[in-house]
């Protein structure tokens, strides 16, 4: 009888757990949708400097009257201290969004997405749009091994003013 | 997790509620490399450290690395709290973020001066 009942507990102990597992589901979900990463343009290429992540315009301080059709973006001042256009790699890792900074944070430019394959190339324009992009994202052909074996270079910024703390 | 398709956007919270404790949630690109999702605590809603140039920072024990900066540090309901911008070095998990209240006070002040230049 003990056996049935401690058996009965383990089980619905289990079948519960994954109940409880799913309620962070979402979260991740939408952390790893709005969750980007930051590039500059360097001799040679593009460089992974920074993540950023797409933000709810704050109501009241942004309206949708000023900026309409921006997308917000947030990530850490100094990853936009020179105010030069940046490049935000989307979701699906394949593709890089042109974005601009606005104030203390940055902005997408509205509608102009560039695959990656473009967006190597060093005598690329900043401003320049990929061709059929209106309407969503076009696919681009590097998948994420390729874009790996590429060997994306990090530039670690780091102030010998402060030896305290490194900058991320 | 990227086949279901969800907002892509964070809604902004308060880091003035912030506790000793709160669970940290967060997705970022340490080292140049992929996504890669982090949990944490609040170490210490507002943290200093006598001899250096911290002040007003959220201390985040949260994992962190170059690339990490920026990263939007959420709450448990999925609102951003804090943007990681420093860790301290050999600190492991000690990082510095900035308090998304700070945050929005400068955006409103940058935005309006960017409206009067504009105009």
């Amino acid at each position: 009888m003990v056996r049935r009942v401690l058996l009965a507990l383990l089980l619905s102990l289990v079948l519960a757990l994954p109940a409880g597992a799913e309620a962070k589901w979402p979260l991740w979900s939408v952390l790893d949708a709005a969750s980007v990463q930051l590039y500059v343009k360097e001799f040679g290429g593009l460089a992974a400097i920074c993540s950023a992540g797409q933000i709810v315009a704050p109501p009241g301080v942004v309206t949708a009257a000023v900026y309409p059709g921006v997308e917000f973006y947030l990530t850490a001042g100094h990853c936009t201290l020179d105010n030069s256009v940046r490049y935000a790699i989307t979701r699906d890792g394949l593709n890089f969004v042109e974005v601009k900074v606005l104030a203390t944070g940055i902005s997408r430019i509205g509608g102009e997405v560039r695959p990656r394959e473009v967006a190597q190339e060093p005598s690329d324009r900043a401003t320049r749009s990929a061709a059929g992009q209106q309407g969503g994202l076009r696919r681009g052909r590097l998948d994420a091994a390729s874009r790996a074996a590429e060997g994306r270079r990090v530039r670690h910024t780091r102030r010998s003013a402060d030896e305290d703390r490194h900058i991320c | 997790m990227s086949d279901i398709r969800v907002d892509p956007r964070m809604k902004i919270g308060t880091s003035a509620k912030l506790l000793i404790g709160d669970a940290i949630f967060s997705v970022g690109f340490p080292i140049g490399g992929d996504r890669f999702a982090s949990t944490g605590i609040v170490g210490n809603p507002r943290y200093s450290a006598p001899g250096t140039r911290w002040d007003n920072y959220v201390g985040l024990n949260i994992q962190g690395q170059p690339g990490s900066s920026g990263t939007n540090i959420v709450n448990e309901v999925g609102e951003v709290v804090s943007i990681l911008v420093a860790g301290a070095r050999g600190g492991d998990n000690l990082h510095l973020g900035t308090p998304i209240d700070l945050f929005l006070a400068q955006l409103e002040k940058a935005l309006e001066r960017q409206q009067r230049k504009a105009k």
